[in-house]
């Protein structure tokens, strides 16, 4: 009896155990998070030296005997062509540092910024982070303890290549350095130039929003099956509705410092009713027809098919756009601005930072990674311009060497550079407050009301959100 | 005696203690620590801070979101519940007979809800309906226009629900089962006075399945109360927020917005409207359900 007792209760324990493991999250060392790892095989276990090596000590000829193991997680996202760089980078990184390994967490960007927040707020975050520009603010509002300050590592990780004043702007808050610029980048607008010379349009000087409304209705006079452009909500709003309201007033659209709108009524009803023309005049092709796309515009057959003469789009992603109409020959356009601006709205940025987690066991491997990802020339050559233009002289001076800083994306940058427009990173781009500003656009776009309506209801809502800060 | 049963007893314990454990660490406990979740602000990066009803009157009185998404789930309950029961029923009806290949076929017919609500599924849907997909192709080879299947705001809810109907396999398997089991001697007799099938249908074979019906009315109810894939995966709940299900409304307040305490709220207002229904139907089951030995539990 006793017996069965006993196998009873082994046989529960194990099943017990077996069911705790499956859903089990993993520790932030065990790399066991659910996400596709790839590692290279471990390296052998070394015997001592309990600190981590500094970056003058860690050369090629240190050997993994005389270090613990250290396995880092490095979280990122995008697309195969910066999977396979990044993962050569890695593979290079762990040959200099044979006791660190890396283990790769990468995907699309779909949930990404869900299961990071979850992440940071369990302590289960990678030790590398990809970070999204737009979230980071909110992230470093609510508890700036889950970044390291790479200003307080200057011994571990040269920021020396970095250009300082763009440094600040892209992940400098309130003094410290919480993310680093994975490239120099922002809006820009991609444009069909055979297209264009056929039809008749100049995107190559400065042109104003009304000067978009004409060129609009020329496409159509062309060929009625044919737009000038193709937008989803999210070009709506971060291409047409944030930048023309700066324009217009000056502001970002909720102003951080006063916690306040930065804009009166009226404003957004003209912006609004500018939006409602695009569509009525035929501008931009019908809501209904690429709302389905979402944010993958450029995989609309239309799009394929040169129905579209331009679209919006950023300095990281033309590339895909251009590459994904091969019968296409593009161009890089200049950005609307509105006749007597006061403010350019368009500013040049970078697609994502890099940050180290704060409450990482291994800051210093962190660190040291992305000190050899920024400053090494090996791995500027293999990560090319996978994140857009590198933001390091280096990274600049290894892609010019082989002649990678040409094209539509270097161009993009280019134009942008030409801009000065404030950066709108903050409450403006808070998700809740992007998605009230979306919903706003996607009305106007489907007739649902008028611009007067919907602006008075997108205020009331933009009130209660700040109400709630 | 008294101390030998105690001792069966806990030998029973420890072998239902895999999932008593399950049941308390991954449901119980989450469950109530819900509600209580449902009564504070929380947007997890900061201690959650108490604030009562809040939530729940925000919810009824200012959020016109949650009004616009208690609409659409009940319109998407309403036509996916019964039209699923339907297109199951009808299919089972034909899979009862006795043909040449009929297992292959049962098996073919239950292959779409092997895939369930998965992903994969919902994105297939999705390219399947864009504008320029396959469907609108199909149609343009008998000179119909495209349908703006997933951009039309009144078009897109009825395209969710379809791929919800298309998924009938579990509730047609059920079907079938009770069909079987429906006493042939019923029929017979009919036979002999003369019955049509349609009248062997609506008074035999429907009274014989009725409570696999009820069954099946419940659990798809249920589901599709609590849909979220589908309508996430193919619209995202738009366009305009004509397929915003409350599912997605829960999703988006917890995982856009970290708003745990809002979201939590959400899922007691399903969890309630669940509860609700659930005992409705049962309340009138008696009326139209059949049991042949009088349904005492």
């Amino acid at each position: 009896m006793k017996k069965k007792q006993i196998t009873a209760l082994f046989l529960a324990c194990t099943m017990a155990f077996t069911a705790i493991g499956c859903g089990s999250q993993g520790s932030p060392d065990d790399g066991t998070s659910g996400q596709t790892t790839l590692t290279d095989e471990k390296k052998p276990a070394p015997e001592t030296k309990e600190s981590a090596p500094s970056k003058d000590s860690a050369t090629a000829t240190d050997t993994d005997a005389s270090h613990d193991p250290v396995t880092l997680r490095f979280m990122w996202w995008g697309g195969d062509e910066r999977a396979e760089a990044t993962l050569s980078v890695i593979d290079e990184f762990e040959s200099l540092y044979p006791w660190i390994t890396i283990e790769a967490e990468y995907g699309s960007d779909d949930g990404y910024q869900e299961k990071l927040t979850t992440q940071l707020v369990s302590g289960s975050a990678a030790d590398i982070i990809q970070m999204g520009t737009g979230w980071m603010p909110g992230y470093v509002a609510s508890n700036p303890d889950y970044f390291v300050d790479f200003k307080e590592h200057a011994d571990t990780i040269d920021l020396s290549g970095f250009e300082a004043s763009f440094l600040e702007n892209n992940g400098g808050f309130n003094g410290h350095q919480y993310g680093l610029p994975t490239g120099i980048s922002g809006h820009a607008f991609l444009y069909n130039a055979n297209l264009a010379e056929t039809i008749g349009l100049d995107f190559d000087r400065q042109y104003t929003w009304d000067d978009l409304l004409a060129m609009g209705e020329k496409v159509k006079a062309y060929d009625d099956s044919m737009n000038l452009l193709t937008m989803g909500a999210l070009e709506l709003n971060t291409m047409i509705l944030r930048p023309y309201l700066t324009q217009l007033t000056g502001n970002k659209v909720l102003v951080d410092e006063t916690k306040t709108l930065g804009f009166e009524e009226a404003d957004l009803v003209n912006v609004l009713t500018y939006i409602k023309n695009l569509y009525d005049n035929g501008t931009i092709a019908p809501i209904s027809n690429v709302i389905s796309y979402g944010t993958d515009l450029i995989t609309d057959p239309n799009w394929i098919n040169q129905k579209y003469v331009s679209l919006f789009s950023y300095s990281s992603t033309v590339g895909a756009a251009e590459a994904a109409c091969p019968e296409g020959t593009f161009s890089i356009g200049r950005l609307p601005v509105l006749n007597g601006a006061k403010n350019d709205g368009w500013y040049g940025n970078c697609p994502q930072y890099m940050c180290v987690y704060g409450h990482s066991e291994h800051i210093e491997e962190a660190l040291m990674f992305l000190d050899y990802f920024y400053n090494d020339e090996k791995a500027a050559e293999l990560l090319k311009t996978v994140r857009s233009v590198p933001p390091t002289s280096t990274g600049q001076k290894v892609c010019e060497e082989l002649g990678l800083l040409q094209g539509v994306a270097k161009d993009s940058v280019d134009v942008l550079q030409t801009y000065g427009g404030i950066n709108d990173l903050g409450l403006t781009t808070e998700e809740e407050v992007t998605a009230i500003l979306e919903d706003a656009a996607v009305q106007v776009a489907y007739g649902q009301d008028t611009p007067e309506n919907i602006a008075k209801n997108t205020i009331a809502l933009l009130e209660a959100y700040i109400s709630e800060k | 005696m008294k101390r030998k049963l105690k001792r069966k007893q806990f030998i029973g314990l420890i072998f239902i203690l895999p999932w008593l454990a399950g049941l308390i660490i991954l449901q119980l406990y989450p469950f109530l620590t819900s509600f209580y979740y449902s009564l504070t602000e929380y947007n997890i990066m900061s201690s959650p801070a108490f604030i009562g009803f809040q939530n729940y009157i925000k919810l009824f009185t200012t959020d016109r979101e949650f009004w616009n998404s208690l609409k659409v789930t009940t319109i998407y309950t309403i036509f996916t519940v019964p039209g699923k029961l339907i297109v199951a029923l009808l299919v089972a009806l034909v899979m009862n007979k006795n043909m040449k290949g009929i297992n292959l076929i049962r098996t073919v017919y239950y292959l779409p809800s092997l895939f369930g609500g998965s992903i994969a599924v919902a994105i297939l849907w999705k390219l399947m309906f864009q504008d320029q997909g396959i469907i609108n192709s199909l149609l343009a080879v008998f000179h119909i226009p495209p349908v703006q299947w997933l951009g039309s705001t009144k078009l897109a809810l009825p395209t969710v629900i379809l791929l919800n109907l298309w998924q009938f396999g579990s509730a047609f398997v059920m079907f079938l089962a009770a069909l079987k089991n429906v006493p042939m001697d019923l029929y017979e007799a009919a036979d002999i006075d003369g019955a049509s099938g349609i009248t062997k249908f609506f008074k035999i074979t429907l009274p014989q399945i009725s409570s696999i019906i009820f069954f099946n009315v419940i659990m798809q109810t249920i589901t599709a109360l609590q849909s979220f894939t589908g309508p996430m995966i193919i619209t995202g709940g738009g366009p305009l927020k004509s397929t915003y299900v409350l599912g997605l409304k829960l999703y988006t307040e917890a995982f856009s917005y970290y708003k745990m305490g809002y979201a939590c709220a959400v899922s007691w207002v399903i969890f309630i409207m669940i509860a609700v229904i659930t005992s409705l139907l049962f309340r009138f089951s008696s009326m139209v359900v059949y049991y042949e030995d009088g349904g005492d539990f």
